[in-house]
């Protein structure tokens, strides 16, 4: 690359006296703020029988606290020009607010007073359980593959903390109960299990008092159960998954590999862009123009801060038998492992992850006080440590092609830990 | 200290500066609206092309439009479709051009170090696209696959069964490509309307982002400058004001857990009289989660997870959609709920404080998508694409402000009326 980017996000970082971890990062490129706090759970930490939990805990934060009625955070929040929303993850919760920058009171209170004093009726559980049940509908049930690819994480992993979706069955949906819920917010929406982050125009030392005033007082809590996220290491798995609702075939294959921020994860971060990071991809290539084979290719190496997948997802010609794309897969693996990423190559892949830091998106990336806020609140919750945003990018841009060869050869080159699910569309999707 | 019962007070808050384009008019009649921005090293571009999208297709070649932006990337006489995307990806950035309803729309962003070989890529792709017979094969394989995907997907389904509703033969009902002709183009009618409808007379470029204006003309002067002529004269029906087909339609799609629901009707497009008063309405009624649909449909039902309401915007009009995905059984309560909500709207008048909180809903979204370089270029698209005044944006939070209750009622008394909507079911049969 030519000149030097800047990509690096500041943030000032305090603890508050009840563990509360607080994170001011300036930027002040328009009058509006970010107000985020991410806890430190997600489905990795739901029993059996109680699958679908954490996201249904979720929705049951908007639904009212000691001083904001159900329906008032809403109303809050948008009547004063605001945006919200939340999302559950394996491993972490988040709830944000993006503001015009006068609100950010009102944004802290929101936040705080639902950290100190959720109050759930019987008939809100209720409500948000038939709603949870039709975002799944939407989301899996409803539509072609995603059953495939919800079975398909099942058995891509050994350990029920990490193979059971988000989501959640229906059967664990309607278990729920208010105690659960009451007993889930004293363990795991502690302030000493959180972190807020302030992002965009505000006034450090005013609303650092602020925040004190509305957050410190919050009880702490003995920190929550560790969860076992270990994975064995085993032979591969394979199975044929009938989709009523697909009318195209599909493949999908995945390796486990280990977690974010290791070298070995890195350097797979590497692997991912080269064989499917968008249309100039070995895969994309490969499989949809030179052989025609595929429709579309998708994938990457998730970073989890627990053992992790490299995914790979291909929409092929239905007159192509998935063994022949499966075989193809495995040969450019095997190339990457055998020959590497020439240099040319790999300065355009670390060009790409440079640019995709000032991405447009509202959720990631540094053009946005809420993507700031998000990469700040993912390091701290899950490496302890909200500089790791930036030394993440610093060691991905100095990885090596022979870094990247190892690692697919240890990780990818193998046919251990890896899981293969062939998808045979049932419906005509006739075209009309 | 004692936690406040209330929000605390407001901090007290800067502008938002809006910048506005520095136009531009090329001797071949190429508009540049152009906006430098330091705010992040990085440059957006929007090419509009007023005439290559959907509706331009001749009804025998319906998916063309789309076709041939799609396949403008995949060769040119300099350059391989493989050569495109790994310039592209090399320059931190993208490139793609697509078919809208109306127009076409390539869209580029890159490192801005990086924008003098940005801009000759893409003045390649513009200006010298080939059309080559094998990517046209592996196009034509590939869309009949997405297709039969898309027939699989219910909101695929509801959005297509929904503009045949509204505007039975008229082009803007045009989502997917018909087979028949995508079974027949072949390199040189994609070529063909490439040079009919590709002209740079009438197109405009927008830039938004880390660059010296003086230098970016010049730089697009050498590189468009060559690009010469105006689009055949193509014009259009004028659109249906009333849905072709009002009343109930029901897509049969088996196996369905749930039923897509989408009611419909014609209303006046962006800019003209009516069109904010009735979009307030609208957003009253389904825009976000304070909204009345939100509010019933989900929080006090639990009819469904998503539900809602908005208009979207063609060129000479516009259309509203309110849509909810819910349990099958649930099906004929949530629709009457949504129409329940819509009458509620046309009879009653609305709380001088859930209107204000929906101009504030409005006021604060647009203020939102200043933040990024490019939601500021596709406001601009906006601006394009519908004729708006350069300063639409400027002006649009006092708009929004000074609009009385009455005219908001009075807008949704005359379009949103029960007897004008189309209702569309993608799902089982409903029990």
């Amino acid at each position: 690359m030519g000149r030097a980017i800047r990509t690096r996000i500041e943030f000032r970082d305090y603890t508050l006296a009840n563990g509360l971890r607080v994170l001011f990062s300036p930027h002040r490129v328009a009058p509006v703020v970010a107000v985020l706090v991410m806890y430190r759970v997600g489905s990795r930490d739901e029993p059996p029988g109680k699958t679908g939990f954490a996201h249904l805990f979720e929705h049951m934060m908007f639904q009212g606290s000691a001083n904001v009625p159900r329906g008032k955070h809403f109303e809050y929040v948008e009547s004063n020009g605001g945006m919200l929303n939340g999302f559950t993850s394996y491993d972490c919760t988040a709830y944000f607010e993006l503001l015009p920058a006068s609100k950010l009171p009102l944004g802290l209170w929101l936040e705080a007073d639902r950290m100190r004093s959720l109050q759930v009726s019987q008939e809100n559980l209720d409500n948000q359980r038939a709603v949870v049940k039709e975002e799944r509908r939407l989301s899996i049930d409803n539509q072609p593959y995603a059953r495939a690819l919800e079975r398909f994480r099942e058995i891509a992993y050994d350990n029920f903390a990490n193979q059971h979706s988000v989501i959640g069955s229906m059967e664990d949906l309607d278990c729920a109960t208010l105690e659960d819920v009451q007993r889930f917010f004293r363990t795991y929406y502690a302030p000493n299990n959180a972190v807020l982050v302030i992002a965009g125009d505000y006034h450090l030392r005013r609303d650092l008092a602020l925040v004190r005033r509305l957050f410190e007082d919050i009880p702490p809590q003995p920190a929550p159960p560790p969860v076992d996220l270990s994975e064995p290491d085993r032979a591969e798995r394979r199975e044929i998954f009938h989709d009523p609702l697909a009318s195209v075939p599909a493949i999908a294959i995945a390796w486990k590999i280990p977690a974010r921020h290791t070298e070995a994860n890195d350097a797979l971060q590497i692997a991912a862009e080269a064989l499917v990071g968008g249309r100039a991809s070995r895969l994309y290539q490969r499989l949809v123009k030179q052989e025609a084979v595929a429709v579309s290719v998708s994938g990457g190496a998730e970073a989890r801060p627990a053992p992790s997948l490299f995914r790979l997802f291909v929409l092929h010609r239905p007159d192509v038998p998935p063994e022949r794309v499966e075989q193809i897969v495995y040969e450019e693996v095997a190339r990457l492992s055998e020959e590497g990423i020439p240099a040319a190559e790999l300065e355009r892949i670390r060009t790409q992850l440079v640019a995709q830091r000032w991405s447009d998106h509202l959720y990631y990336g540094l053009q946005s006080p809420l993507g700031r806020a998000l990469g700040l609140a993912f390091a701290t919750v899950f490496d302890g440590d909200p500089n790791s945003v930036n030394l993440e990018l610093e060691r991905l841009l100095r990885i090596e092609s022979h870094e990247v060869q190892q690692a697919v050869r240890h990780y990818l080159n193998s046919s251990r830990n890896r899981t293969v699910m062939m998808i045979m569309p049932a419906a005509q999707g006739g075209v009309a | 200290m004692k936690f406040p019962t209330v929000p605390p007070p407001d901090h007290p808050m800067g502008e938002l500066h809006l910048p506005l384009p520095q136009e531009h008019t090329l001797p071949n009649r190429l508009t540049l609206w152009l906006i430098p921005d330091s705010r992040a090293p990085r440059v957006e571009l929007r090419l509009i092309i007023p005439t290559a999208g959907r509706a331009f297709d001749e009804e025998t070649m319906v998916g063309l439009a789309a076709a041939t932006a799609r396949l403008m990337t995949a060769g040119t006489r300099r350059r391989t479709s493989f050569q495109i995307e790994e310039e592209a990806d090399r320059y931190g950035g993208a490139l793609s051009v697509s078919a809208n309803a109306e127009t076409a729309l390539l869209q580029a962003h890159c490192l801005s170090q990086f924008l003098p070989l940005m801009l000759d890529l893409i003045a390649d792709v513009l200006l010298n696209p080939t059309f080559p017979q094998q990517e046209v094969e592996i196009d034509r394989a590939n869309t009949l696959q997405r297709l039969r995907l898309q027939r699989t997907q219910p909101d695929f389904l509801a959005d297509e069964r929904l503009r045949k509703a509204l505007f039975g033969t008229h082009p803007y009902h045009r989502l997917a490509p018909d087979e028949a002709a995508l079974q027949r183009w072949q390199p040189e009618h994609l070529q063909a309307f490439h040079a009919q409808h590709y002209r740079p007379t009438g197109a405009t470029l927008i830039a938004v982002g880390d660059f010296r204006e003086k230098q970016l003309v010049s730089l697009i002067e050498a590189h468009l400058g060559g690009w010469q002529g105006e689009p055949s004269n193509s014009k259009l029906p004028d659109p249906p004001t009333e849905p072709a087909e009002k009343g109930d339609h029901h897509v049969l799609r088996e196996g369905s857990v749930q039923s897509h629901l989408m009611l419909g009707t014609l209303v006046p497009p962006r800019g003209a009289p009516d069109s904010l008063e009735l979009m307030l309405g609208v957003n009253l009624l389904g825009g976000g989660t304070n909204s009345r649909l939100f509010r019933t449909v989900r929080e006090q039902y639990g009819y469904a997870y998503s539900v809602g309401a908005s208009v979207d915007y063609y060129r000479r009009v516009g259309a509203f959609v309110a849509h909810a995905q819910t349990a099958t059984e649930n099906t004929r309560d949530a629709l009457c709920q949504i129409q329940h909500e819509i009458r509620r709207l046309t009879e009653e008048p609305m709380s001088p404080q859930e209107l204000q909180a929906t101009k504030n809903y409005l006021v604060g979204r647009h203020m939102l998508g200043w933040i990024t370089l490019g939601g500021i270029a596709d406001r601009f698209v906006q601006s394009v694409v519908h004729r708006l005044p350069m300063d639409y944006w400027h002006r649009y939070p006092e708009m929004v402000q000074s609009i009385p209750a009455e005219a908001v009622q009075r807008a949704c008394a005359s379009y949103l009326l029960p007897h004008r909507m189309s209702v569309v079911v993608v799902g089982e049969r409903i029990p």
